[in-house]
């Protein structure tokens, strides 16, 4: 991104109107600064036995479930230090054919069998463990979210599907246990989408978010026609938009159905998803939803399990140009350093991906054109998102999946199959003054897929953030963060416990703050939610850029206390039990 | 070697020379790779072949001109780029705009091209030379420089080049001082600024001649609420979330509207006649149908759209053929179905045939809530109203979230004259989709136009006509208004309402609304408040 204003007077011409319109765009084209090189992802997939294809079951009927594809948790189910992969499955797609038919309609297991070699160098690989898992057919599965919802030290996960939710116990032993309806979660019979464990009372227990897409079913199916007459997927607005749930978890394994008493019910959206995070500014988690084609939601919390509608008080509802966009995926990071986080949304094709600014009290502005994000956002229909600092230079950089929703006009006349591919695109910051630049290099950045479903995390330890995206009606993409340099890193792993001596649980809302002498702050958040039908790496990872030196973490427990831990040294994973720091007050 | 042959052989090296200059000048004519047509259908397939023979003729002639080559590499961008073959386009409009850079028209439409293909960046430069070629063209109007002036500024706006987007849009607004999209986008820059003030004065503007739009509301409003004043923000912003799908602002085109009479595809005329039944102009878009299902004959969709128009302009007989055609392309489209049982269900003579074919479709497809819907539908217009009622009810209970039922409910209450019910039934469905503008509307006619004292309601009927008329003000939101004030004896008012909603659909409007508005005027003339049965099938 480049400033023109001080290059305008160069290119000035005097009076006519066109040689000014001219200087504008030469000058500009000329300024352009060489993109410095840097590394890249690399398709690891196959290599490492993350075997997987996406069933969208598309008979031709163009059914819109189809096309909205399906997501990927990252958890450590196995609790043995490394991130094992689970990915949601779609299956066959027609009237009355909705249910199991093998191995390829059910989601997967994969366990990661991480080594680290003497030399410190890595091999990664997966097993497949479905089977032995205990994970059977769950319907048409849309999203997944992990979390440790009974407090057991062991994270479980929720499966939405079109048609309800599945909890799965993780029984500690490889196996998971269908407990949706022992846990009072089996009601809801509606398309589910993302979703997000966050503790809205702040009672130490994650409660859960659903999100509802639209009032669907092979009844009401609509077909829309595309640009060349045919047969095509309809938007969200040939459908009622449906109303998204909120669940109190009781914990005593059950949970308490208040989308109604919450105030989460009383509008519907078309949500596809959702991320938490304290967008009011109080220390309490709100919630916001990103809804498709229509205003998004900001849901504040009223601290009483009760919940504000306020995004469009708060600017988070529109874009800039006053349009309630397709709204798909959502990630909240603190891209500018500031201790703020601010939210980055997905987008349709020739809307812009859309940048929202926080502007630190409780008020959002939409800054995607001074972020460099405008332009360059336009011609994907982006999903799965994801804030990652690739290059460990300290700065959040973003990286989303990309696939069109319609047939793309051109591929179905080139015959692509599915032709709604576009290809990915990653975004590296250059900090708040400059904005971002997109990345192009690496083979995975030129590839066109219909990219869904987004999880980053570090899958191989190495302190660089991978990606694993899921593809409608594709393979899984496992993109293994090749960045060559040396920038230093340090991540922590942010966990309490219940009680003492109980297990110890990911501290699902906890803000982690990064302190260097001499270097701005970072902060991060303790999550798997955001993104766009997945679940991401609950730790926290810094890029330290090329800093080495120790340094000071102050986290942010989600009741709103605070403590510290002083000389972490970099290059590796630490574990910030809550009660084994000092409060940050205190000398260093 | 006798002087004779040595001639001959001088002579056929020069010809020879000439053949192999003139070979390799048709060779290194630049080429653009022609797009796969395969998929197209045959009509627009056939044109856009004609066009390539057409452009070939001139473009590898060796008499033609560059000025010819350009045109004709021009004209066949266009014709890509109507039929959405952006590379394409793309590609001719830059040769022809490197043969002819004179022409402003070919650097215009290859800006236009670039910016299809999200080339943003590359867009920008091939404007800039469009308007250098328009300082000396004659045939240009102030409205091409605006259109330029105003994509570079959005080019400029969209790259974060702010300064250069100030300069371009104040230049657009020297041209004219109030086009909506340069006032519209200075405001958002002014607001990038943080220069509140700044902006709320040019959104303002840009409202003087777009009132009401909501894409210019929202900035505004959220302005409002970065000068602390939350009350104007609220003001503002009231009445937003109803309702309404948002259009990106822009600004005219005229050069690149001028291109869409080349698309002759069935496509297009269907989303040409989309866009006036959107508009309650059935009768063009019947034309626009018709030449929809000319264009493309197999498109069972088109056929059953086009028979669906062809039924609310009472030309029954006609839409049973189109209809018979479409079955057979089709025999499983559920629109077809349901239209077939419709259009049985309109003449008395075939009022069984119509009870028959609905119940056979239900009994074969009993999972499809469209058969349901039709049944009943057909129940409600044969007259078996408990029939209909009962039928509703099983559409209810699959599809509770929906709402239409509410209305079918409501309307078959009020022919069995049960209008307490029908108002009930409507402000259930209300409160329970309490921004839904169809039952709104509905419910307001009820309320206004019931036969029975118990069903209505006219200060209620006016609220809720004044509510939708806030929102987007239509031709049966007015007539709603209209009849709302009737029964509140406000004749005059309503007379002069239903008089405008007149004119404004002319004879375009489906038979029974023209019928039904002739019928309202006639009654407010005589200063009476209009009744009818209510049957509002014309108004989903």
């Amino acid at each position: 991104m480049h400033n023109s204003s001080s290059l305008w007077p160069r290119c000035v011409r005097t009076g006519a109107i066109v040689l000014l319109a001219f200087g504008i765009i030469s000058c500009n084209s000329s300024s352009k600064a060489p993109a410095r090189p840097v590394g890249a992802f690399r398709d690891a997939a196959a290599e490492t036995g993350l075997n997987f294809v996406h069933r969208d079951g598309g008979t031709g009927e163009r059914y819109m479930p189809e096309m909205v594809g399906a997501g990927v948790a990252l958890l450590d189910y196995d609790n043995d230090g490394d991130l094992d992969v689970f990915l949601v499955q779609g299956g066959n797609f027609q009237p009355g054919q909705l249910k199991d038919d093998g191995p390829s309609s059910r989601p997967a297991l994969f366990r990661n069998d991480l080594k680290v070699n003497s030399d410190g160098t890595r091999s990664l690989h997966f097993t497949d463990v479905s089977q032995r898992s205990g994970i059977g057919y769950l319907g048409y599965g849309m999203g997944v979210i992990a979390g440790d919802y009974d407090s057991d030290g062991k994270p479980d996960l929720l499966v939405t599907t079109l048609g309800g939710n599945h909890l799965l116990h993780n029984q500690g032993n490889g196996t998971f246990q269908d407990v949706t309806a022992a846990s009072g979660l089996a009601g809801e019979d509606a398309w589910g989408t993302s979703a997000s464990w966050v503790d809205i009372d702040r009672d130490g227990r994650p409660d859960l978010f659903t999100c509802s897409y639209l009032v669907w079913s092979f009844a009401i199916h609509k077909t829309c026609t595309s640009r060349g007459g045919g047969k095509d997927y309809c938007g969200p607005h040939a459908f009622t938009p449906a109303r998204s749930h909120l669940y109190r978890n009781l914990g005593d394994g059950h949970f308490q159905d208040i989308s109604l008493s919450s105030g989460i019910s009383t509008k519907a959206g078309a949500a596809l998803g959702v991320v938490a995070g304290d967008f009011s500014g109080d220390g309490w988690p709100d919630l916001l939803v990103a809804n498709d084609g229509m205003e998004n939601h900001l849901w504040v919390n009223r601290r009483n399990r009760t919940f504000a509608e306020e995004a469009l008080e708060r600017g988070l509802a529109y874009n800039a140009e006053g349009e309630p966009a397709a709204n798909m995926g959502v990630i909240a990071a603190d891209f500018a350093n500031r201790g703020l986080q601010d939210i980055f949304i997905t987008h349709l094709m020739s809307e812009h991906a859309t940048y929202y600014r926080n502007l630190g009290n409780g008020q959002f502005e939409d800054g995607t054109a001074a972020a460099g994000l405008d332009a360059p956002t336009r011609p994907f229909t982006g999903f799965g998102t994801a804030a990652i600092d690739f290059d460990n230079d300290g700065w959040l950089d973003i990286f989303a999946a990309n696939g069109e929703v319609r047939t793309i006009e051109e591929q179905v006349r080139n015959k692509v199959r599915v032709p709604m591919r576009q290809r990915a695109f990653l975004f590296r910051n250059r900090g708040p003054a400059k904005g971002f630049d997109e990345v192009q290099t690496g083979q995975f950045l030129k590839q066109e897929e219909v990219g869904r479903g987004v999880a980053s995390g570090d899958l191989d330890n190495d302190g660089k953030m991978d990606l694993v995206i899921t593809n409608n009606g594709g393979p899984v993409r496992l993109l293994l963060n090749q960045t060559a340099g040396t920038a230093a890193w340090l991540g922590a792993r942010v966990l309490l416990a219940k009680a003492p001596g109980s297990p110890p649980l990911d501290a699902l809302g906890a803000i982690v703050r990064l302190e260097r002498p001499g270097e701005p702050p970072q902060t991060r958040a303790v999550a798997t939610d955001g993104s766009y039908l997945s679940s991401g790496d609950p730790r926290v990872l810094f890029g330290l850029g090329n800093s080495t030196t120790a340094a000071r973490l102050v986290v942010t427990w989600p009741d709103g206390t605070r403590e510290a831990w002083d000389n972490l040294p970099a290059g590796r994973y630490h574990q910030l039990l809550r009660g084994t720091g000092h409060t940050p007050d205190a000398a260093r | 070697m006798p002087p004779r042959l040595i001639k001959g052989l001088l002579a056929s090296l020069v010809a020879g020379g000439i053949l192999l200059a003139a070979l390799s000048w048709w060779w290194a004519q630049p080429a653009v790779a022609p797009p796969d047509l395969s998929a197209l259908e045959g009509s627009s397939r056939q044109h856009i072949e004609e066009e390539q023979r057409a452009s070939r003729s001139i473009t590898r002639s060796i008499t033609a001109s560059r000025t010819e080559k350009a045109a004709a590499w021009g004209r066949l961008g266009e014709i890509y780029m109507v039929y959405v073959f952006r590379a394409a386009a793309m590609e001719a409009f830059r040769v022809a705009s490197t043969l002819n850079p004179a022409d402003f028209r070919w650097h215009y439409l290859y800006a236009e091209a670039l910016d299809d293909l999200g080339e943003t960046a590359r867009s920008a430069p091939a404007m800039a030379d469009a308007l250098t070629a328009m300082q000396h063209d004659e045939r240009v109007r102030t409205a091409d420089r605006i259109a330029a002036l105003c994509f570079l500024g959005s080019v400029a706006l969209r790259l974060n080049r702010p300064a250069d987007a100030r300069r371009t849009l104040q230049l657009a607004l020297d041209l004219d001082p109030a086009q909506p999209f340069a006032l519209f986008s200075l405001g958002q820059l002014a607001a990038r600024e943080n220069d509140p003030k700044a902006a709320i004065d040019y959104f303002r503007q840009a409202m003087q001649r777009m009132p009401g739009r909501r894409e210019i509301l929202i900035p505004l409003a959220d302005q409002y609420r970065r000068l602390g004043d939350t009350a104007q923000a609220a003001q503002i912003a009231q009445g937003l979330k109803a309702e309404g799908t948002a259009q990106p602002l822009s600004w005219p085109d005229p050069i690149r509207v001028s291109l869409n009479d080349l698309n002759h595809s069935g496509s297009r005329q269907a989303r040409l006649g989309l866009d006036l039944l959107s508009q309650g102009r059935w009768r063009p878009a019947a034309l626009h149908y018709g030449a929809a299902v000319a264009a493309e004959p197999n498109n069972a969709l088109h056929r059953a759209r086009y028979a669906r128009i062809l039924i609310a302009l009472d030309m029954l007989d006609e839409a049973r053929s189109e209809l018979a055609k479409a079955h057979q392309l089709a025999p499983e489209n559920e629109e077809t179905r349901e239209l077939h049982t419709l259009v049985l269900a309109m003449s008395p003579q075939t009022f069984d045939e119509a009870l028959s074919t609905a119940a056979t479709w239900h009994r074969e497809k009993p999972e499809s809530l469209e058969a349901l819907r039709s049944l009943a539908e057909v129940q409600f217009r044969t007259a078996h109203f408990e029939e209909a009622l009962a039928t509703l009810q099983q559409v209810a209970t699959r599809e509770p979230a929906e709402t239409d039922w509410h209305s079918s409910r409501a309307r078959v209450l009020a022919a069995l004259g049960r209008y307490r019910e029908a108002r009930q039934e409507l402000a259930t469905g209300l409160r329970a989709s309490p921004n839904d503008p169809t039952l709104k509307l509905n419910y307001a006619r009820v309320l206004a136009c019931s036969n029975a004292a118990e069903g209505r309601d006219g200060k209620l009927a006016l609220q809720l006509s004044r509510d939708l008329m806030a929102l987007q003000k239509t031709a049966i939101r007015m007539e709603s208004l209209a009849v709302a004030l009737a029964e509140t004896g406000q004749f005059e008012e309503s007379r002069r309402l239903i008089a405008e909603v007149i004119t404004i659909v002319g004879d375009d409007a489906q038979t029974s609304m023209v019928r039904r508005l002739n019928g309202e005027l006639r009654a407010f003339e005589a200063k009476q408040p209009y009744r009818e049965r209510w049957l509002f099938e014309d108004r989903k």
